[in-house]
């Protein structure tokens, strides 16, 4: 076991101080103001109008809740989250954890500093490993650059986040490649989970996987959640999942928000025609695609 | 002399079992060529330099396994003491090619926007350089020998390397294993140096065992117009050239044996590459 002086997820849940510096502790953990970005696309002239991925994003995430961003492929979810994990700069607007501002080209002190706060579940769970470290290693690894721990202390500590998110042991020393798509996203859950992050981005994190396993680590997220007190920004086009697990829900169509609030209400009174067709375009019992009215065209006005 | 052309990508074998036996038995023939310049001295009956003018151009027998050269030198002798400067040299330009070309290829990988072209732009000036005019160039600043030659194809070598680098590297770059890395706070040394390298390590390798083998052309090349390996050392290229008199006297052997013992180590390294090349276009993921 490992002993209460290091900062463990485990051990310190509540207030804590912030890693990203001097923040205030009633502010969201991370706001969104007015997010853009816009891509150039390159041509031997520089020829071609700038496409606006991202227009205006404006949100914020409270403690341990969890926010929902859907949108059809190309909507600009990807992006912001790529901006919030500073992937990407932003062409304008601002990221705030705990009220401070993020700086736009982040060095690696930054990104340290950063990571504490935040961490992200990429979509693909073969690829976002690396192929040639053990899945316990790689954890380890996360574990050791931000927290001063000894070799025992760190293959302790990978051990219970492979606990937290019901890995066997004896999966420490196995490569990526020798583990299932669930198994590996439940080492990318582990291995962001490592920093004791407030806030993990999600980014299509069960798309990739079968509906069972989905349901599985659906659960297992809710369960680290309560444990935890993490917020979740999950991006996804998956309207089920986004009724299962969020409490908030934002609405992206061509890089703008086109609605913004409370799950249950946005999914049951869509206000908006594109959430109105993205609702109606998920498979449920009784679902007869046939029966919709021939002129109810996909295309809706932003 | 033959450009140098990136390791081949070659066709996706079934089970790569044929494969790996093709590789142990031309790593093996790797493995004593690389012996043989350690042992030479046990090998070698003879002095490699010791002359004797009364046996000039003697043909195989007892005491001279392969005959003599026209100063009566111990021909395998010189065949086996050749293969250190033959060895040594793709050595050192293998070594210098590959260190700078993966540093250059993952830098430009790695940051891409104006150091990367910079660097394409450095590659394509050297690269329009053949490496014998640099060669040529080299020794006239310098002074002929091992030393020079080898620096010059060391630098002729480093486009093509860390062309194949760079674009093997900008692949892995683009890996989300790289970016949730990037994500979690690690410095771009430490990234590249322990994640992305490891990666990119079958491809290097491949590509090195080629080099060798073109390399060990080229400065046979240089060797042979005299610009490299000076006499009275022995070396294969040189002693290609140098055997060139005896021919017309009806001893061709000197010319022929240091050729044949060059294309078979040629032969050997490149098909190692390419083998290893294949393995690894078949093998990933």
């Amino acid at each position: 076991m490992i002993s209460q002086e290091s900062h463990g997820p485990g051990e310190s849940h509540g207030p804590r101080e912030s890693a990203a510096g001097p923040g205030d502790a009633a502010a969201p953990v991370l706001q969104v103001r007015d997010l853009r970005k816009t891509f150039q696309p390159r041509g031997l002239l520089n020829a071609g109008q700038p496409v606006v991925a991202v227009d205006g994003v404006s949100f914020a995430l409270a403690g341990g809740s969890t926010l929902a961003v859907v949108g059809e492929s190309g909507s600009g979810k990807t992006t912001l989250a790529r901006m919030i994990m500073g992937l990407e700069p932003p062409t304008s607007g601002s990221v705030e954890f705990f009220g401070r501002a993020q700086p736009r080209r982040m060095r690696t002190r930054d990104r340290r500093a950063h990571a504490r706060v935040i961490q992200m579940v990429f979509q693909n769970p073969y690829r976002s490993l690396d192929p040639r470290q053990s899945v316990g290693a790689a954890v380890e690894e996360v574990l050791r650059h931000h927290f001063d721990l000894g070799r025992q202390d760190g293959r302790a500590r990978t051990a219970e986040l492979f606990d937290m998110v019901r890995l066997a042991h004896n999966l420490l020393d196995a490569l990526p490649r020798e583990l299932s798509g669930g198994q590996r996203q439940r080492v990318c859950i582990a291995r962001a989970l490592a920093t004791n992050p407030r806030a993990i981005v999600l980014d299509e994190a069960v798309a990739a996987l079968d509906v069972l396993v989905q349901a599985q680590v659906l659960n297992l997220l809710a369960d680290v959640q309560e444990q935890t007190d993490v917020s979740y920004l999950f991006v996804t086009h998956d309207l089920a999942v986004v009724r299962q697990i969020a409490d908030d829900v934002l609405v992206m169509k061509s890089g703008r928000v086109v609605e913004h609030g409370p799950a249950g209400e946005v999914l049951d009174h869509p206000e908006h025609p594109y959430t109105r067709l993205l609702r109606d375009s998920v498979p449920r019992p009784g679902w007869k695609p046939a029966r919709r009215p021939a002129d109810d065209s996909p295309t809706v006005p932003a | 002399m033959s450009a140098l052309v990136p390791a081949r990508t070659g066709p996706l074998r079934g089970s790569g079992g044929g494969a790996t036996v093709a590789i142990r038995c031309f790593g093996a023939f790797a493995v004593l060529l690389v012996l043989l310049p350690l042992c030479a001295p046990l090998i070698a009956p003879a002095d490699p330099n010791a002359g004797d003018v009364l046996s000039v151009l003697q043909p195989p027998s007892s005491q001279h396994w392969l005959g003599t050269d026209a100063s009566g030198r111990d021909l395998f002798s010189r065949l086996v003491f050749g293969s250190r400067t033959a060895l040594l040299g793709p050595l050192v330009v293998v070594l210098i090619a590959t260190s700078v070309g993966t540093a250059l290829g993952v830098l430009a990988a790695w940051n891409r926007g104006w150091v990367d072209s910079l660097i394409g732009r450095l590659f394509d000036l050297v690269f329009s350089f053949p490496s014998m005019l640099l060669a040529l160039l080299f020794v006239t600043v310098m002074s002929p020998g091992l030393f020079s030659a080898a620096l010059a194809v060391s630098i002729a070598f480093v486009p093509a390397i860390g062309r194949l680098v760079r674009s093997t590297a900008l692949r892995e770059v683009n890996e989300p294993y790289v970016q949730a890395l990037y994500t979690q706070g690690f410095g771009p040394v430490r990234l590249c140096v322990r994640h992305v390298l490891p990666n990119l390590w079958p491809v290097i390798v491949a590509q090195v065992t080629m080099s060798f083998g073109y390399a060990m052309v080229e400065l046979a090349g240089i060797s042979f117009l005299g610009l490299g390996v000076q006499d009275p050392t022995a070396d294969w290229g040189a002693m290609i050239n140098t055997g060139q008199g005896s021919i017309v006297r009806g001893f061709p052997q000197e010319s022929l044996y240091s050729g044949i013992v060059l294309v078979l180590a040629v032969v050997c390294f490149l098909s190692l590459g390419d083998l290893l090349s294949e393995r690894r276009d078949g093998g990933r993921r």
